[in-house]
């Protein structure tokens, strides 16, 4: 579906940005006068900026001037940016919420572990004896590097007793 | 005038800060000579890692990595085409043909003398400027602060290469982001919703692990693959010629130290215009233009030298003003804050020991990679063989550890990974992430400035427009917003005459 000569996906981004913008000025008009002046400030600022990119993404003439003076390199599509299949999204992403999970519950070492060892297996799943010496090889570094030699008590995960 | 060079010098010489130096060099050697990691992952993956040591071993340590990227990441340039980091593929373009032609060692001896004189001429730089700026960072008041917080933001965006507006964004989000938690000028804690450890704002480090490790683990492990191919074959000889090439070409060594030490002290341009302005001017003032691109040592000497004479005059407005130039100075700035220490006027005057222990390590990294690089030739370029998909959970891994080191507070690891997803999301939708940075660390001076400055003239904005130096700032920032929008319109009224097209980097 398109939008002004655009595809209405194109859009997204300076939506976001927009709607952030708008929801950040709601809060902070509900701050007292003196602690909202620079945030005020800092909000409709960026609102309006979000809103010359929205108009910027437009296909007409004004979108296409406007792209070439404040945007010239102009969309993503255009970036220096490999392709990336849905499978590699998801793992890629998959990774970082699985890495915090994992620090919150299971805590630094199970998590170690795990996640490199995981993360190993998801891509060479045939060699999982290698896998499997990286990833405690990996832990017993962490161990000496956090524990032994800057002495901090490691957090166990609220699975063994820690807290937030 | 003497006695803090002194200082400092002295300061580094314990057996502690020596060592922690080398470790520093060693780490930039291998993060710069892979690519996809670099010198700001370097330094974030380093930054709570330093929580445990004194400010000077922080600095030395900070230091060593700073100064042995560039010289880490030509090796992998001239062995396989394939620039550790951004800056070096300028050298790409005649090293590579060199080690192609069997004088890789010509091409890695040059590039190390290279990157040695140009570090040494930066940091002179740097030693001449520093007391100069302190004069001036002197001369400014709070308005003055405001406008130069602005201007830096405004000129990191404008520096964006041709996402200005993107650019501007982003620092406006960065700022934003910065008003989370206890105003001190007003003392009302704002958007926390009720979440404690939101009232000091959003934590600095874990932000910079997030938006930089993070975010480029992320890519790296997408990519997957071999980071580079093989240099298995090349043969690596005649290296102490080529530490002699640097000087029979002298004149190429010192215009690259100057563009770099110029183009490093403007924030948001940083290492690739440097480089590239620095080649490109070699070829266009060189007697025999043809030879460049295929093999001309000179092609090699140029980008290098501009390259680390950048790192020294980059810390120009980090540490006088407290505006990072780029990323890397950016978690730089991260760990000065992180070790007390509050980069600006009161730095200048309060940390002279550190400042000048920290040029040292600079100077003593930028000479000593060169030989460390020489010497680890062989096993720096196996480094970069290693699979991508082994590499990123391990160092992702390991980064995360570090947020939660920096005060043992598990809430650092979600902001980590919440920044992580952030950058990548901001890197595929092609928004710079530096102005989130940038803005992260000046926001809260923006606030305090902006508020003292209108009670100095009574709730009036007249002041940012009545006092000298607000309105030299106010035409910097001026023409830096109308920058794009004019160089896009020159470009597509006159056509660009590019020298050697087929030679610039897709």
């Amino acid at each position: 579906m398109k939008i002004l000569g655009t595809p209405a996906i194109r859009y997204l981004p300076a939506l976001i940005v927009w709607l952030f913008a708008a929801g950040f000025l709601g809060l902070t008009y509900q701050l007292p006068e003196a602690a909202r002046a620079t945030p005020s400030l800092v909000g409709w600022v960026t609102l309006g900026l979000a809103t010359l990119d929205l108009v910027s993404r437009t296909g007409g003439e004004l979108g296409v001037a406007l792209m070439r003076a404040v945007n010239p390199a102009g969309l993503a599509d255009r970036a220096d940016n490999h392709p990336v299949t849905r499978k590699d999204l998801a793992s890629g992403i998959g990774l970082i919420v699985a890495l915090v999970a994992s620090f919150l519950v299971l805590g630094v070492l199970p998590t170690t572990a795990i996640i490199i060892f995981g993360a190993l297996m998801l891509a060479y799943r045939s060699q999982w004896i290698t896998n499997a010496i990286v990833a405690a090889g990996a832990t017993a570094g962490v161990w000496l590097l956090f524990a032994v030699l800057l002495g901090l008590q490691l957090y166990p995960g609220l699975a063994f007793g820690g807290d937030l | 005038m003497l006695t803090p060079w002194i200082d400092g010098f002295e300061s580094l010489l314990h057996v502690q800060q020596i060592v922690f130096l080398c470790l520093g060099m060693l780490m930039g050697l291998i993060f710069g000579a892979v690519p996809g990691l670099g010198g700001t992952t370097a330094l974030a993956l380093l930054l709570p890692l330093t929580y445990g040591l004194d400010s000077i071993t922080a600095l030395a340590l900070s230091g060593g990595v700073m100064g042995a990227v560039p010289m880490g990441g030509s090796i992998s340039a001239i062995l396989l085409n394939t620039p550790g980091s951004a800056p070096n593929a300028a050298t790409c373009m005649d090293g590579y043909p060199l080690a192609q032609q069997g004088k890789a060692g010509l091409a890695i001896g040059a590039a190390a003398s290279a990157n040695a004189v140009g570090g040494l001429i930066g940091t002179i730089s740097l030693l001449v400027v520093l007391p100069l700026s302190k004069m001036l960072v002197l001369s400014f008041g709070p308005p003055e602060f405001f406008l130069l917080s602005i201007l830096g933001l405004v000129m990191v965006a404008t520096a964006s290469r041709g996402k200005m507006l993107r650019g501007l964004i982003a620092g406006g989000v960065g700022l934003m982001l910065s008003f989370i938690g206890f105003d001190q000028v007003t003392g009302t804690v704002r958007y926390t919703f009720g979440i404690q450890y939101l009232w000091d704002g959003v934590h600095l480090v874990p932000a910079l692990i997030g938006l930089f490790a993070g975010a480029e683990m992320i890519k790296l492990w997408m990519k997957g693959g071999s980071i580079s191919g093989s240099a298995g074959q090349t043969k690596i000889t005649k290296i102490s010629s080529g530490l002699l090439e640097t000087f029979r070409h002298w004149p190429t060594v010192l215009r690259g130290s100057l563009i770099g030490t110029v183009v490093g002290a403007i924030p948001g341009v940083g290492g690739v215009v440097a480089s590239f302005l620095s080649y490109s001017l070699t070829v266009q003032v060189s007697k025999d233009p043809e030879s460049f691109g295929k093999g001309n040592i000179q092609g090699v000497i140029a980008p290098e030298a501009a390259i680390n004479a950048k790192d020294g005059s980059a810390l120009i407005p980090t540490i006088a003003f407290g505006i990072p130039g780029g990323a890397e100075m950016a978690v730089f700035l991260g760990i000065l804050v992180l070790h007390g220490m509050q980069p600006g006027p009161l730095m200048l005057i309060q940390n002279q020991t550190e400042i000048y222990g920290l040029i040292w390590a600079l100077t003593a990294a930028c000479v000593l990679a060169g030989a460390l690089g020489i010497l680890f030739v062989r096993p720096l370029s196996m480094v970069t063989l290693v699979p991508a998909k082994k590499l990123a959970p391990i160092v992702m891994t390991i980064a995360f550890i570090g947020s939660w080191a920096v005060d043992q507070t598990v809430e650092n690891v979600i902001v980590s990974g919440v920044f992580a997803l952030l950058g990548y999301i901001m890197s595929r939708l092609d928004y710079p992430r530096l102005p989130i940075v940038i803005s992260l660390v000046l926001g809260a001076g923006v606030e305090r400035n902006f508020h003292q400055s209108l009670a100095m003239s009574d709730g009036s904005w007249s002041i940012f427009f009545t006092r000298t130096i607000c309105m030299i700032l106010l035409a910097f920032i001026a023409t830096g917003l109308f920058l794009t929008p004019a160089r896009s319109l020159f470009g597509r009224l006159f056509t660009k005459q590019v020298a050697f097209p087929e030679r610039r980097p897709a």
